[in-house]
């Protein structure tokens, strides 16, 4: 009985966040349109493993270098003013 | 021990506020009037720093640890002195960077940037057709004049940056700008306009419409390699979206920077965070006090030195990231909302409330 309950709240669950998801996915489909994006290419905006992993490897090399240069790694220059082609490369500022 | 002095050391130094990039608004004259413009740039501020003053006031920055400089105005290039005030900061070891609405440039002025080595030109391209960018610039042949200078910078191998800033009349030109800029070697950077300056409200992106964008800059990055495309969005675009990539250059939004290791300095000497800021903002004049002690002065700059959460508003006051983003940029959040810790503007709001519906 127990049990069943469990399963059943669960399948509950499941089914909202499947609701969450696809209402979700349909209204970035719409914002998407907006700008003559298909389906393929809206999708294409989403996080995804790739891109997470890859911005974690960056936070960890960038903490590990942050070690030892101190300023040339502070995001202002980035942020407050046009960046660089330079600002593109990984070690584009260290050097 | 002695790599744990270092560390200490290092730690130090992180805590103490350093300007590291500096703005000049050489200038407030411009040869155009954007409709977007917020600094309503057009004609020179009375008194406007000679061209001892910004020399000067280049070594100060330098001796409290600058380290990029960029003149912005108005036009920077209509001042007659901007190389001669360039050449000192390249000669104090500083980078340089330019922005510039391209309409002055020409392959004299070309020749001279080279001897600059700058760090970046940057060029305001704000459509992907004459009639848009002309519009938006109000200068009849911006457009075509824009386009030859693109070409005249890359051809001369000068680091390239072009800079769109979106509204309701360009921001559904920006795949066919991407088309433009696709494996051109040129860096592009979306930033939106906000209605501050000559920049009127109607135009003003909606929330849905900035977050299309956002999706657009996303996906963008998804879709292209950096070499092929490299795009960011501006500062004012961002902040720890959940569903989307992250469309800004840096991994993670650390807060407004202006009077932490940002600073404007204004055609006049005035001093403020940052230039995008209303005039309310401006801190002090450098013709009244040292920039040295101006920075260095505890006081100064406290909406962001003395930042606490209690100073959060809005929607911000509640958010989990409220500590490390501060309530995003202040000059949108002030111009928004009167207040200067919740942009309104932000990503991640803009998704709890689509999931909230």
């Amino acid at each position: 009985m127990f049990r069943a309950t469990v399963l059943h709240s669960n399948t509950i669950e499941v089914k909202k966040m499947n609701r969450t998801r696809n209402e979700i996915n349909n209204k970035l489909k719409e914002l998407g349109q907006r700008l003559g994006m298909s389906e393929m290419e809206t999708l294409k905006s989403k996080k995804t493993l790739k891109t997470v992993i890859s911005a974690c490897l960056v936070i960890g090399v960038i903490a590990l270098a942050g070690l030892f240069m101190v300023s040339r790694l502070d995001p202002a220059g980035l942020y407050y003013m046009p960046p660089s082609i330079k600002d593109f490369n990984l070690f584009g500022r260290l050097f | 021990m002695f790599f744990l002095t270092n560390i200490m050391m290092i730690n130090m130094l992180r805590k103490k506020h350093v300007p590291i990039s500096v703005i000049f608004e050489l200038t407030l004259g411009c040869n155009m009037r954007c409709i977007h413009c917020g600094s309503a740039a057009g004609n020179v501020r009375s008194k406007e720093l000679t061209t001892k003053e910004w020399i000067d006031l280049s070594k100060k920055l330098n001796e409290i640890g600058t380290q990029l400089v960029a003149f912005s105005g108005g036009e920077p290039l209509i001042r007659n002195d901007w190389f001669e005030i360039g050449q000192n900061v390249r000669d104090l070891g500083m980078d340089l960077s330019i922005i510039s609405n391209g309409y002055v440039i020409d392959e004299k002025m070309v020749s001279q940037f080279r001897k600059l080595d700058p760090y970046s030109v940057a060029i305001s391209l704000d459509g992907a057709v004459a009639s848009t960018h002309d519009s938006v610039r109000q200068v009849n042949g911006s457009f075509e004049k824009c386009l030859k200078v693109l070409k005249l910078l890359k051809e001369n191998d000068l680091p390239t940056t072009v800079v769109t800033t979106i509204h309701k009349k360009n921001v559904g030109e920006l795949p066919k700008l991407r088309d433009m800029l696709l494996d051109k070697g040129i860096a592009w950077q979306i930033q939106i306009a906000i209605p501050v300056g000559r920049f009127p409200k109607n135009l003003t992106l909606t929330k849905e419409e900035f977050y299309s964008a956002s999706m657009f800059i996303s996906q963008s990055k998804n879709k292209y390699s950096k070499k092929r495309l490299p795009v960011m969005g501006a500062h004012s675009i961002g902040y720890n979206p959940k569903f989307i990539r992250n469309p800004m250059l840096v991994p993670r939004w650390k807060g407004c920077q202006a009077g932490i290791s940002a600073l404007g300095i204004q055609s006049d000497g005035g001093v403020i965070g940052c230039l995008s800021l209303p005039d309310d903002f401006v801190e002090d004049n450098i013709r009244s006090r040292d920039i040295k002690e101006i920075w260095n002065d505890s006081e100064m700059f406290s909406f962001n030195r003395k930042f606490t959460l209690d100073d959060l508003d809005g929607d911000c006051k509640e958010c989990k990231f409220g500590k490390s983003c501060k309530g995003g940029c202040t000059t949108v959040s002030a111009t928004l909302t009167g207040e200067m810790h919740c942009d309104p503007y932000c990503l991640y709001l803009i998704e709890k409330e689509m999931t909230i519906k």
